[in-house]
C-alpha cells in the first residue's frame, strides 16, 4: 500500500513539473512553428542527403536562413512543383525552380579507342588507376558503370557499344552522387534550362603525351561561338572551352550544325513537350556522323 | 649502356611536392645541371641526364600513382658534356650541414622504390633519438638483382656512403642487412669492413618476401615493431638502401648529381641483365639493349608491386629498379572463401580480407578503421589469394577515395 502511495506522489509531482515546464519554454524557442510547417512540406523521408539531420534539421536551417533555399538542398522538393510553390510561401520568397533543378550530364560522348586489354576490377575507379584508364583520350567515360550503380533512381545506363554511360534525364532528380563517384571527372551538375551542351571535356592544356581526343572530341575550333548570333556561346580562355549562356540561346541549333566534331548537343527538358533525354540526342549526333561516313 | 637521343624527366620522381621546372624550351643544358627545383622541403631537385637542347614540356602519366604530371624533354646532343662536378678531398672536414646540402643538391631519394627525399631522413625531429642505421641490402621483389650487382661493384662506395650518414646522425649501430641467398655480397662486403676498418655489423636475412619493406626489416634486425602511421624513426632506426648509399657517396665525394641508376632488366628477355642507365631513358632503349623480349607484357618494378605498362616510351625515373617481361596472364576474380590466407602472409598484420568487401559497398570509412592506410601494397595477399582477389587493387582504390573525401571536406 505504502509503494503505491509513494509512486502516485511521485507521479503528480512530475506531472505538476513536466506541465509548467510546458508552458514556459515552448514560448521562449523562436518560430518553431515555422519550422514545423516548412518540415510539413519537405518530404519527411529523413533521407539525410541534404547534410543536415533529417527532413526538420534542414527545416530548422531554412527557418534561419531562408537563402539556403537557392543551393536546392533538396532535391525531392525542387522536384515537385507543387511543393516547391508552397514552400516558397511558407519562406516568402519566389523559388523559380528552373533555376535549382538540376541533372546529371556525363562531358563525354564515348568515341574513344581503347589502348590496352584491362582485365582488373570491373568498375571505373579500378581502370583509372592504371594510368588513368584504358582509353586513348584521358579524359574519356571510362564506361564501366560507377555512376550506374550508385544512381538511386537507375536513371545512368551503360551504353555496351561505346562503353559510354547515358543519363536519362526524365529520371535524374540531380542527387549529385555519380559526381562524387567518377574517377575521370566528367559528369557535371547542369541546370535544367541548360539548352546547349557540350559532350567532350578534352583540354589541350593537359596535352598528355601519346593520349589524344577522339573523332568527336571537341577541336576548340570555336565555330560554335562565330555561328551563335545572338551572343550565347563565350569563350572560356581559362579552359579553352565554350560556355553556353541559356538566357541568350534561342535554340536556332546553328551551332550543333557547324560543329565539326558534333560533340555539341541540345539538352532541353521542357515542359508541355515530350522530354528529350540527353542518351537519345547523343545516340542521334553519333549516327549522323556515321551516316556521314 | 648507350645514351638514348631522348630523356624524358618527369618533375614529381619523389614522394612529396614536385618540383617546378627551370628551363624553357631551347634552353641549352649540360649532364648534371640542375633543371627543376620545388621550394618546399620534402622535395628533390632534379637534374639533366644528358647534354643538349630542352625540347619542351609535356604532361606524362606517372605509372606509379597514375597522376599527372609534367616532364622535360631533354634532346641529346651526344656529346654528354658534364657540368662542373666539384670533388672534394678531405671529406671529413665537411660540417654535418654542408653534407646534408650536397646531398640535398643531389637530388638524393630512397632508390628502394618509395623515392622519400634522403635529406629529409637525416634530419630527424630533436624530440627523435636515432640509434640505429640499418643498409637495405635485400631485394624489394623477387626477379631483382639491382641492390645485388650494386653491392658487388660498388661496395667500397656504398660503406663510404653510410658511413657519411652514420656521421650526420652520430649512429654507433650501423647493421648490413643483406638478404642469405647473397653469400658473395654478404662476404664481400665483410671483408671491405675489414679493411677499411669499418665498425659495421653485417647481418644475413632470411631470403622472405617483403623483406625489402622497411618496416619488415626494422622488425626482424631491431625486433621492433615501427608503430601505426609511424616511420622507423619512430623506433631510432633509419633504413638506407644500398643504391641510395652509393648515391651519397657519389654526391659528397664526387660532387656528382643523381642521374643514373642500376636497373634490372629481366623475364622474358633474351640476354637479361643489370644495367647502369640514366634517368629518362625510354623502357624500349632498354629492352632493345638487352636483344629484345620473347614475348609477353612488360611491368616496371618487379612480379609483385610493378605496374604493366603499354607504352614503352615511358621512362626510367628514380624509383624504377627493375623492368621485367613476363607472360600475359588474365585473372578471373571470384568469391572470398573466407580461408584467411591473406591474413596470414599480410607482413603489416592486417586484414586484407575486409577491404574488398568493403570497397565493393563503398564503404571507404570502414576501410579507414580498419587500418587500410597502413598497407604497404607488397600484393603478398593478392598472390596468395586462391580466389583470384585482385585485393591490392582494391585497396588502392580505398585509400585514393579516402584521400580524396578528405579533399573534399
Amino acid at each position: 500500500m505504502a509503494q503505491i502511495i509513494i509512486i502516485t506522489v511521485i507521479g503528480i509531482v512530475c506531472g505538476i513539473l513536466i506541465y509548467i515546464a510546458y508552458r514556459k519554454i515552448p514560448q521562449k524557442v523562436q518560430g518553431l512553428e515555422k519550422t514545423e510547417e516548412i518540415s510539413s512540406i519537405l518530404p519527411g523521408l529523413n533521407c539525410g542527403a541534404c547534410g543536415y539531420a533529417g527532413c526538420f534539421g534542414l527545416a530548422q536551417a531554412l527557418t534561419q536562413n531562408p537563402e539556403l533555399v537557392r543551393n536546392a538542398p533538396c532535391a525531392l522538393t525542387v522536384q515537385d512543383p507543387d511543393r516547391l510553390k508552397r514552400l516558397g510561401i511558407a519562406l516568402g520568397m519566389e523559388i523559380d525552380a528552373s533555376d535549382l533543378i538540376k541533372k546529371a550530364l556525363v562531358h563525354c560522348s564515348g568515341g574513344s579507342v581503347s589502348i590496352y586489354d584491362y582485365s582488373g576490377i570491373n568498375t571505373c575507379k579500378g581502370a583509372s588507376l592504371l594510368l588513368g584508364g584504358n582509353k586513348k583520350c584521358p579524359f574519356s567515360c571510362l564506361g564501366y558503370g560507377d555512376c550506374s550503380k550508385v544512381c538511386p533512381v537507375e536513371a545512368i545506363k551503360i551504353d555496351p557499344g561505346k562503353n559510354v554511360v547515358l543519363v536519362d534525364w526524365n529520371k535524374c532528380i540531380g542527387c549529385g552522387l555519380c559526381v562524387s563517384e567518377c574517377p575521370q571527372n566528367i559528369i557535371e551538375l547542369v541546370p535544367v534550362k541548360t539548352k546547349i551542351s557540350l559532350l567532350c571535356s578534352y583540354t589541350p592544356l593537359r596535352n598528355i603525351n601519346g593520349r589524344e581526343r577522339c573523332e568527336n572530341g571537341c577541336l576548340h575550333c570555336r565555330r560554335c561561338v562565330r555561328a551563335c548570333e545572338f551572343g550565347a556561346i563565350i569563350w572560356n580562355e581559362q579552359k579553352l572551352m565554350p560556355e553556353f549562356d541559356a538566357s541568350k540561346c534561342t535554340l536556332c541549333l546553328k551551332c550543333v550544325e557547324v560543329c565539326p566534331a558534333k560533340c555539341l548537343i541540345k539538352s532541353v527538358l521542357a515542359e508541355n513537350e515530350t522530354p528529350v533525354p540527353v542518351a537519345t540526342v547523343s545516340n542521334t549526333a553519333l549516327q549522323q556522323k556515321s551516316d556521314e561516313k | 649502356m648507350t645514351l638514348p637521343e631522348k630523356v624524358i624527366l618527369p618533375l614529381q620522381q619523389n614522394i612529396g611536392a614536385p618540383a617546378a621546372a627551370l628551363v624553357k624550351k631551347g634552353d641549352k643544358v649540360k649532364t648534371g645541371d640542375k633543371i627543376g627545383e620545388s621550394k618546399s622541403f620534402v622535395s628533390a631537385l632534379l637534374h639533366a641526364t644528358v647534354s643538349g637542347e630542352v625540347e619542351g614540356i609535356i604532361q606524362v602519366i606517372n605509372p606509379a600513382s597514375g597522376r599527372l604530371c609534367d616532364a622535360i624533354v631533354i634532346a641529346s646532343d651526344g656529346l654528354d658534356t658534364t657540368a662542373d662536378f666539384q670533388p672534394v678531398k678531405d671529406v671529413s672536414a665537411l660540417t654535418n650541414e654542408e653534407i646534408i646540402a650536397k646531398i640535398k643538391d643531389a637530388g638524393i631519394v630512397g632508390m628502394g622504390g618509395a623515392t622519400f627525399p634522403t635529406h629529409v631522413k637525416l634530419v630527424p625531429p630533436k624530440d627523435k633519438i636515432v640509434d640505429t642505421l640499418i643498409m637495405n641490402g635485400c631485394e624489394c621483389e623477387p626477379y631483382i638483382t639491382s641492390d645485388h650487382r650494386v653491392m658487388l661493384e660498388y661496395g667500397d662506395k656504398v660503406l663510404a656512403g653510410l658511413g657519411l650518414i652514420a656521421k650526420v646522425l652520430s649512429i654507433k649501430n650501423v647493421y648490413l642487412a643483406i638478404e642469405d641467398n647473397k653469400e658473395n655480397a654478404i662476404e664481400h662486403l665483410a671483408k671491405l669492413i675489414d679493411e677499411a676498418k669499418y665498425n659495421f655489423q653485417v647481418i644475413p636475412i632470411k631470403t622472405r618476401y617483403p623483406m625489402g619493406a622497411e618496416k619488415t626489416l626494422v622488425k626482424t634486425v631491431i625486433n621492433k615493431e615501427v608503430p601505426i602511421g609511424g616511420l622507423p624513426l619512430d623506433v631510432g632506426a633509419v633504413v638506407q638502401n644500398v643504391s641510395t648509399a652509393k648515391a651519397i657517396y657519389d654526391a659528397v665525394y664526387e660532387g656528382k648529381p643523381l642521374i643514373e641508376r642500376v636497373v634490372t632488366v629481366t623475364g622474358n628477355i633474351k640476354t637479361p641483365k643489370n644495367l647502369l642507365v640514366r634517368f629518362g631513358t625510354p623502357i624500349k632503349n632498354l629492352i632493345d639493349y638487352c636483344g629484345g623480349t620473347t614475348g609477353g607484357e612488360v611491368i616496371m618494378g618487379g612480379p609483385m608491386m610493378g605496374i604493366a605498362q603499354f607504352d614503352l616510351g615511358f621512362p626510367i625515373t628514380k624509383g624504377t629498379n627493375c623492368i621485367l617481361v613476363k607472360d600475359a596472364l588474365t585473372i578471373k576474380e571470384s568469391d572470398c572463401i573466407n580461408c584467411g590466407r591473406c591474413v596470414e602472409v599480410c607482413p603489416m598484420g592486417l586484414l586484407p580480407t575486409l577491404y574488398p568487401k568493403y570497397v565493393k559497398k563503398g564503404r571507404y570509412a570502414d576501410c579507414k578503421a580498419s587500418y587500410v592506410e597502413n598497407c604497404v601494397e607488397c600484393g603478398a595477399c593478392t598472390y596468395s589469394c586462391p580466389a583470384n582477389i585482385p585485393i591490392v587493387q582494391y585497396i588502392k582504390i580505398a585509400k585514393k577515395e579516402i584521400i580524396k573525401r578528405k579533399a573534399s571536406k
